[in-house]
């Protein structure tokens, strides 16, 4: 519903909002912002099947796009179609005509592609194709790798042109004369968030990516997430991302978690935040499912909700000091996190614990505006190397489709890599900490 | 089949004495076999054990325990999620 007299930033707020929702629901999101306003894509992928797209702009234009089988029946077609006509006409959120928008769009009631041709069904008319003038471009093009660019740039751009004059996205003025050409955003744009080996790397090969079946089922490397704790794990990483501190474009102002590891690294005296902290503050959504599987097999006598909530790295950060500073440089940031607010949950030091490979001191905080853990790891720059060197091989270690002797030369690759990592000085004095009660 | 090693698996929240799950480890035709108990009583893959003792993910303990541990634990579980079905 458009709320009349809702500022224009608030309407983009709000479809900001819905793009989170979808989000979570495990559609890909995307925000395009021009100085005409703020349109959505977001993109259902499913395997084996075409993408089915939602576009919405911020005057509450709505578009739902999927694709039929051709092979199936017409009566099977208008059975989809009717099962979502029937959704959104005793849906709350469909606007009413009598509802104001923020400007009059006169004539205006939705594009449509096609004209259902002897049914007598009256529809409402996109007036500009009615008038023969400008075809239906989107019905024209395929997709044929459903992991293209988001926005198909003709489909937007013949959407665009289809609206009327006086409405604020159209790519024209009142007067019928072109707008200038909005400012290209991609190139402002930060990285997205990404692991070393990134799902979605295309040196992995098609077995190893993570996938959607088309009953939600979410799986990768042999575990798998029904349809509603994947919704679960969605929902989890959209906290996360709400804690973390990037905004829609990736960008930061002061708050969040990251920002707030950015000023305790100024505070340090010795210690630094690693390379690209912000492009790896984010675990992967996928990654975190992964997780979450593992979890829930491994711990069957716990519920998934309280599993979940139980993640501790779904942001994380590293910090590094050299081995002469570590020991005393652990205390340092963990008084700088504690002293910023955040309340310290668990500490665990592997370079004492004798069953562990892995050098490290892994520090759980909770932070608690959004609700959830975060956890910190404090390096030296041999233990960093090590384990940068060695995620290749944790990898096939945690990876249930490894074979045993992959899983074995892995194993013996990591203990080669973490022997060679001096202990720092005085690190037997950092003792492992657990909050009472957690 | 050869000896097999019992672990207790405590994730957050629990105790060594209340465990969330129970992992072995046996040699079978020279390969090592790491399984996890599943909610319907099965055993199957996991990767719990070896990444507790080489992995950086620290969520979970894993504590040795002995086989009369394990099949007490195995019980407690068949009568408790029996109950909750």
């Amino acid at each position: 519903m458009i709320v009349p007299g809702e500022a224009h930033g608030a309407r983009a707020v709000r479809l900001a909002d819905i793009a989170t929702g979808l989000f979570a629901l495990g559609l890909t999101t995307r925000l395009h912002r021009t100085r005409a306003g703020t349109d959505l894509t977001a993109t259902l992928y499913l395997a084996g099947y075409r993408d089915i797209e939602v576009i919405a702009d911020e005057d509450g234009y709505t578009e739902l796009r999927f694709w039929t089988s051709i092979s199936s029946t017409s009566d099977a077609a208008v059975a989809t179609i009717a099962s979502v006509l029937k959704v959104l006409t005793a849906s709350q959120s469909l606007a009413s005509r009598a509802e104001p928008t923020r400007d009059p769009v006169a004539g205006y009631d939705g594009a449509v592609t096609e004209r259902a041709e002897g049914s007598g069904m009256a529809g409402s008319q996109d007036h500009r194709a009615e008038q023969g003038q400008i075809p239906d471009q989107a019905r024209l093009l395929a997709t044929d790798n459903p992991h293209d660019t988001w926005v198909r740039p003709n489909d937007l751009q013949a959407r665009l042109e289809r609206l009327p004059l006086n409405h604020p996205s159209s790519p024209y003025r009142d007067d019928g004369s072109r707008k200038p050409a909005p400012p290209d955003l991609a190139q402002y744009e930060l990285p997205l968030p990404d692991e070393s080996d990134s799902p979605a790397d295309p040196d992995l090969a098609s077995s190893d990516q993570p996938h959607v079946d088309a009953d939600g089922t979410w799986g990768w490397r042999g575990f798998k997430l029904s349809p509603e704790q994947s919704l679960i794990a969605d929902q989890a990483a959209t906290r996360c991302l709400e804690s973390e501190g990037r905004d829609v474009n990736n960008k930061y102002g002061d708050q969040g978690l990251t920002p707030a590891m950015r000023r305790i690294e100024a505070q340090l005296e010795h210690g630094h935040l690693v390379e690209d902290t912000e492009k790896f503050a984010l675990k992967d959504p996928d990654r975190f499912k992964e997780k979450f599987a593992k979890l829930i097999v491994d711990n069957p006598d716990v519920d998934s909700s309280e599993l979940v909530r139980g993640i501790n790295d779904g942001v994380r950060y590293t910090f590094i000091y050299e081995d002469t500073e570590y020991s005393s440089g652990v205390m340092e940031v963990s008084d700088a996190i504690a002293a910023a607010g955040y309340e310290l949950q668990e500490r665990k030091n592997a370079w004492i614990d004798e069953t562990k490979v892995y050098q490290g001191i892994n520090i759980t905080w909770r932070e608690d505006s959004v609700g959830i853990l975060f956890e910190v790891q404090v390096h030296t720059p041999t233990s960093w190397h090590a384990k940068q060197e060695s995620h290749r091989a944790y990898e096939v270690v945690q990876s249930l489709i490894s074979t045993p002797e992959q899983r074995a030369e892995a194993v013996r690759r990591q203990e080669q890599l973490f022997s060679e990592v001096p202990i720092p000085p005085n690190v037997t004095d950092i003792p492992n900490y657990r909050k009472e009660g957690w | 089949m050869d000896e097999t090693q019992y672990y207790a698996i405590i994730v957050r929240g629990r105790t060594p004495s209340n465990p969330s799950g129970l992992a072995r480890r046996f040699k079978s035709g020279g390969e090592t076999v790491d399984q996890s108990l599943r909610r319907d009583m099965s055993w199957g893959p996991t990767t719990s054990i070896t990444e507790w003792t080489h992995g950086e993910d620290l969520t979970q303990d894993l504590k040795m325990i002995s086989k009369t541990e394990a099949d007490e634990l195995i019980e407690r579980f068949r009568e408790k999620w029996g109950q909750e079905g």
